[in-house]
């Protein structure tokens, strides 16, 4: 292995060890005067038990938890540039993510109250300039006491270029049962005003519901070529797509979150192949999406 | 002021009647609509050709028969407006002109005939889509004036259904392969 790779392997593991020495010492005490407490049946023993929780929680989230932090995102600087440098030109990778006013500048998803990204990717495939980034939204709702979190979307969000003109936006979101309550559009929004707009093939009304601010325009972006392809695609992935801004925007729902890289995981062979595993993955979903924007 | 259950029931047949009648309006107005960006992208077609027609002037001893039947369509529409006959009547001249401009190698290279084909190849794709967003307004409309409870109101609008933007009679024939 590289020379950067073994010195990465070694800091991770002194961090690592020292990360357990400190959970393993905060263990100790704390057992001790819990323990003691409980022999002496004093309730006052319990407050260096406290104090030591408090303290070791300082500790850990004041030091450690950003050194693990840095640790992570200077691995994936290292690493997963490295891997995806052997398939993809141009390229731009940065552990941080998309901003979110990136996201929300795709108006396929408005409603949500949390907002996450990482492994923001920049780069050409098959001479394709193309953003990507993995994206968590969740909405936190509330019904009287009862507050539930709702996961709205997880997974892969890509930006690409197409070279029709488009001057609104329409959104395509896969059917459900319940309705596709997260599209813009409504009374009160200050999100573009969008309508239903049913195109002329069942199959694609039946598995997808679109929406746009013209209706026209939602024909001429949507052709049966492009409907014939989206169906195809539904097949193998879950995804929505919206068209704004001369640009598609994919979202492609995925519960694992590639090029992760855990304090405890090795830096060795197996962990590289994984990690080109992920980037094999993400070429293969390019491919497939690359075939809307080829036709578009 | 208490109101009797036959008024309340008068109130809502009349609100219901009133929704169902703005719903065959609104499909009206939404076909009659799809319907003007058809002529308008027609109209941008005719445009688009005639200025392909004076590009070619400038490369050939040019066939005047396919200026002539451009401006002869051109007028025949005005008098008697008929979607289907236009477009027919652009797509022969097209083809026509296209067949010309096969023999001139040179100006299939000009930049300026380059530009106006692009141009006239985005309208054709967004005429299609006008197609077939007017044929879904159709059918939506049709579904209006003919589906009960909307039919009875549309019969006392004298509201009829309407014809699809049909298909070239080219594409529908079946495709002959020589080989």
């Amino acid at each position: 292995m590289e020379p950067n790779i073994q010195a990465l392997e070694i800091r991770r593991r002194q961090l690592s060890s020292r990360v357990s020495r400190f959970f393993a010492l905060t263990g100790v005490l704390a057992v001790i005067f819990l323990m003691l407490s409980m022999i002496c049946s004093s309730m006052l023993l319990l407050i260096p038990f406290v104090i030591v929780l408090l303290i070791a929680l300082a500790v850990y989230y004041g030091a450690i938890n950003p050194e693990i932090k840095q640790f992570k995102l200077d691995a994936k600087q290292l690493l997963v540039q490295n891997v995806l440098a052997e398939k993809f030109t141009d390229l731009t990778y940065s552990p941080n993510g998309l901003s979110q006013s990136r996201f929300d500048a795709a108006e396929l998803y408005n409603h949500y109250t949390n907002y996450k990204s990482n492994d923001l990717i920049r780069a050409r495939y098959q001479g394709r300039a193309f953003i990507c980034s993995d994206v968590y939204i969740n909405e936190v709702r509330s019904a009287g006491k009862t507050t539930v979190t709702v996961d709205i979307f997880k997974g892969h969000f890509f930006i690409l270029d197409i070279s029709r003109q488009i001057h609104s936006l329409t959104q395509v979101y896969p059917k459900v049962l319940i309705g596709n309550d997260n599209h813009s559009g409504g009374f009160f929004d200050d999100t573009p005003q969008t309508e239903k707009v049913k195109l002329e093939s069942v199959e694609f009304n039946r598995q997808f519901v679109v929406y746009s601010e013209d209706g026209h325009e939602a024909f001429y972006l949507l052709t049966p070529k492009v409907m014939e392809i989206l169906l195809d695609l539904k097949k193998r992935l879950d995804l929505s797509v919206s068209f704004y801004d001369n640009k598609l925007y994919v979202a492609v729902a995925d519960e694992n979150d590639p090029f992760e890289i855990k304090l405890h995981d090795t830096i060795d062979e197996s962990l590289l192949r994984k990690l080109h595993r992920d980037c094999a993955d993400l070429c293969e979903i390019l491919n497939l999406i690359n075939q809307i924007e080829w036709n578009t | 002021m208490e109101l009797s259950i036959g008024t309340v029931l008068l109130l809502i047949l009349a609100v219901i009647i009133t929704m169902l009648y703005n719903m065959v309006i609104r499909a009206r107005l939404k076909m009659d609509e799809s319907g003007s960006t058809i002529d308008i992208l027609l109209n941008k077609r005719f445009d688009l050709i005639t200025n392909l027609v004076e590009v070619v002037k400038g490369y050939t001893k040019y066939e005047e028969d396919v200026l002539s039947k451009v401006v002869e369509l051109r007028n025949t529409c005005h008098v008697k407006p008929n979607k289907n006959k236009y477009n027919e009547g652009l797509n022969e001249a097209e083809t026509k002109l296209l067949a010309v401009v096969e023999g001139y190698p040179d100006l299939k290279a000009d930049a300026l005939y380059l530009e106006l084909m692009k141009q006239l190849s985005d309208v054709e794709e967004q005429l299609q889509a006008a197609r077939r967003f007017y044929n879904a307004n159709v059918t939506n409309y049709n579904n209006r004036v003919t589906t009960f409870p909307s039919a009875l109101v549309a019969k006392a609008m004298k509201a009829k259904t309407r014809k699809y933007f049909a298909a070239e009679e080219d594409v529908k024939a079946n495709v002959k392969v020589e080989l």
